[in-house]
């Protein structure tokens, strides 16, 4: 054996042990092929009864050039979403819920659209001013930074200049193209 | 048989005495606190407001809970005879004027003392705990405004009113520093520290150089504290300690979480996760705690292979990994029963490991607690509400003296 089946046939070992045991062998195969799938994991809700939005119907743009449905978390656009999604809640993926203000102050990140591989600017505002809409909760921390790059960061509560920080739900409107991954043209980003 | 059975109960019944009336309008007091004791914040997803449950982790008895408005913050007093919680509320529920407030509680009746206003629609609201600190010196108690140009608000609880508010431009979250100091985090990665005198007035601030690279490899905001020192932990699992001992931060040399898998990090890090991090790394909320009597940090972590990487840092994990950090060595592995999403140890010398976790095959969902030396899990609690967004048991200095 050479020192790389080694550490192979290691990792297969701890990956069985720990995989036979919780029963997530077929998720970890879904995992290992395709990292994206991460927030459709029950994981994700961990100590939380967060609603998932498995039952909600789902939707469409109607645009070829925007795919997807925008009901669910893997939604191209919510690649650094967290919170309620609004087009589950009487909005849509870019419009508040009827009598829910949209926070004019946020933060900014970037996703991938899928059909041309382009990577976009998206503004992630929050719907502010009645209660939790309290479904379909997404957490998704792609390129997301703490809260001291809070121009990068989701964990803040972003209702701010709106009449009530009552959050409601977030949104995830297309600002225009970004030039790299980080929105900048800058260094790429791994996290 | 049975006849005499049936009689023999009546006869038992009879000569039972009547109850007596009971006093109407009592409300319960509470012990004084015991070092398996913790508050947990349960947010409640409906209305972003927070409530702090206290359980005893012995037999996860429901003790008491505060009404805490929303994004609540909780500080409490080193002796345990006082707790702080700062809290917002709108007039009409979700809208209408708003109120920003610290509500001072006594821990015999946990009734709410007395309220502290606040300037007006300052207080940051997020989930970060560290928006809220009290200083070395528990007279005075900080807190982080965002709105979103940064302030530090300064309260006196002597006097129970709010002294002053100092502006921190590109600086957030508060990390108690020396007597009566607090530290911040900058976005350039470095840290600024504010320093008030014994009325709290600002006596001075200090900027110091980045001591990490937050286009690099940013650090977690929340920090376990041990002794005198900040272990702030790294997206791909540097651990960086700071020593809050004196007037201004210290910066350690940062060490590697990851070292004890060091035999399998070569190609799998590289095939794995783009060169950029080892096959396990940290994640979750409250990912981090530290015992200071044990000089044990303990982090919650999890699999790239699980994770995928991107996108990682807030995962939960399927691990605790528990540290010696005088001589930076990993200890023991505690395996949870499924994965948690925060953490946190109780201060004494038999430690209980607070998990807010779920069970992956069942998807149960539970408040769980380990034996934090043997990794043994003791006990659950399912129904502890909404959503548990971390722990917080009564400091160490609480028990100073004591035997367990």
């Amino acid at each position: 054996m050479t020192s790389i089946d080694r550490w192979v046939d290691r990792l297969s070992r701890r990956v069985a042990e720990r995989t036979s045991r919780r029963g997530l062998l077929g998720r970890l195969g879904k995992l290992l092929l395709g990292a994206a799938a991460l927030p459709l994991l029950p994981v994700a809700r961990a100590g939380a009864a967060f609603p998932s939005g498995r039952d909600v119907p789902p939707t469409t743009t109607g645009n070829p050039g925007d795919p997807g449905n925008p009901r669910s978390c893997d939604y191209w656009r919510y690649c650094g979403i967290d919170g309620f999604l609004c087009s589950c809640c009487g909005g849509s993926a870019s419009s508040c819920p009827p009598g829910a203000v949209m926070s004019p102050i946020t933060w900014i990140g970037t996703c991938e659209n899928p059909a041309d591989r382009k990577h976009y600017i998206i503004s992630y505002n929050d719907c502010c001013g009645k209660q939790g809409c309290n479904r379909c909760f997404c957490n998704r921390n792609e390129r997301e930074e703490p809260e001291y790059r809070p121009q990068k960061n989701n964990e803040i509560h972003w209702c701010l200049g709106t009449p009530s920080t009552a959050y409601t739900c977030s949104v995830a409107v297309v600002v225009g193209t970004a030039l790299g991954e980080d929105g900048a043209g800058g260094a790429q980003r791994n996290w | 048989m049975r006849v005499a059975a049936t009689l023999l109960c009546l006869v038992a019944s009879a000569a039972q005495a009547e109850l007596a009336p009971e006093t109407l309008g009592r409300s319960e007091r509470v012990a004084r606190p015991e070092p398996h004791w913790t508050f947990y914040l349960d947010f409640q997803l409906a209305n972003f407001q927070g409530r702090y449950v206290l359980i005893d982790g012995d037999d996860v008895e429901y003790l008491a809970h505060l009404s805490a408005g929303q994004f609540p913050s909780l500080a409490i007093a080193p002796d345990a005879s006082e707790v702080y919680v700062a809290e917002t509320t709108y007039a009409y529920g979700s809208r209408g004027e708003r109120h920003d407030f610290v509500t001072v509680y006594d821990t015999t009746d946990y009734a709410a003392q007395d309220h502290i206003t606040l300037p007006t629609g300052r207080r940051a609201l997020m989930a970060s705990r560290q928006r809220m600190t009290l200083l070395g010196d528990p007279r005075f108690l900080a807190i982080y405004n965002y709105r979103p140009a940064t302030s530090v608000s300064l309260v006196d609880l002597k006097s129970r009113v709010h002294l002053s508010e100092t502006p921190v431009p590109g600086c957030h979250l508060l990390y108690a520093t020396g007597p009566r100091g607090v530290s911040m985090l900058c976005g350039d990665g470095s840290m600024l520290t504010l320093r008030f005198d014994e009325h709290g007035v600002l006596a001075g601030q200090e900027r110091g150089e980045p001591f990490f690279d937050p286009d690099a490899d940013p650090i977690k905001t929340n920090a376990a504290r041990i002794g005198q020192s900040w272990y702030f932990v790294s997206y791909a699992g540097d651990v960086y300690p700071v020593d809050a001992a004196g007037e201004r931060p210290v910066f350690g040399e940062p060490w590697a979480l990851v070292d004890h898998d060091v035999e399998e990090a070569g190609w799998i890090r590289a095939l794995l996760s783009g060169g950029k991090a080892g096959p396990w790394k940290p994640g979750g909320m409250q990912l981090a705690a530290g015992h200071t009597g044990r000089k044990e940090l303990y982090v919650l972590m999890h699999p790239t292979f699980w994770s995928g990487g991107l996108g990682d840092h807030d995962f939960p994990g399927a691990e605790v990994w528990v540290f010696d950090v005088a001589r930076r060595e990993r200890l023991r592995v505690i395996e949870l029963r499924g994965v948690g999403t925060s953490l946190n140890v109780s201060p004494d010398a038999e430690p209980l490991l607070f998990v807010a976790g779920v069970e992956l095959d069942t998807e149960e969902q539970g408040l769980e607690i380990y034996d934090a030396q043997s990794g043994e899990f003791l006990r659950e609690m399912h129904e502890y509400g909404d959503a548990i967004l971390g722990f917080r048991p009564f400091p160490a200095a609480a028990f100073a003296g004591e035997q367990r």
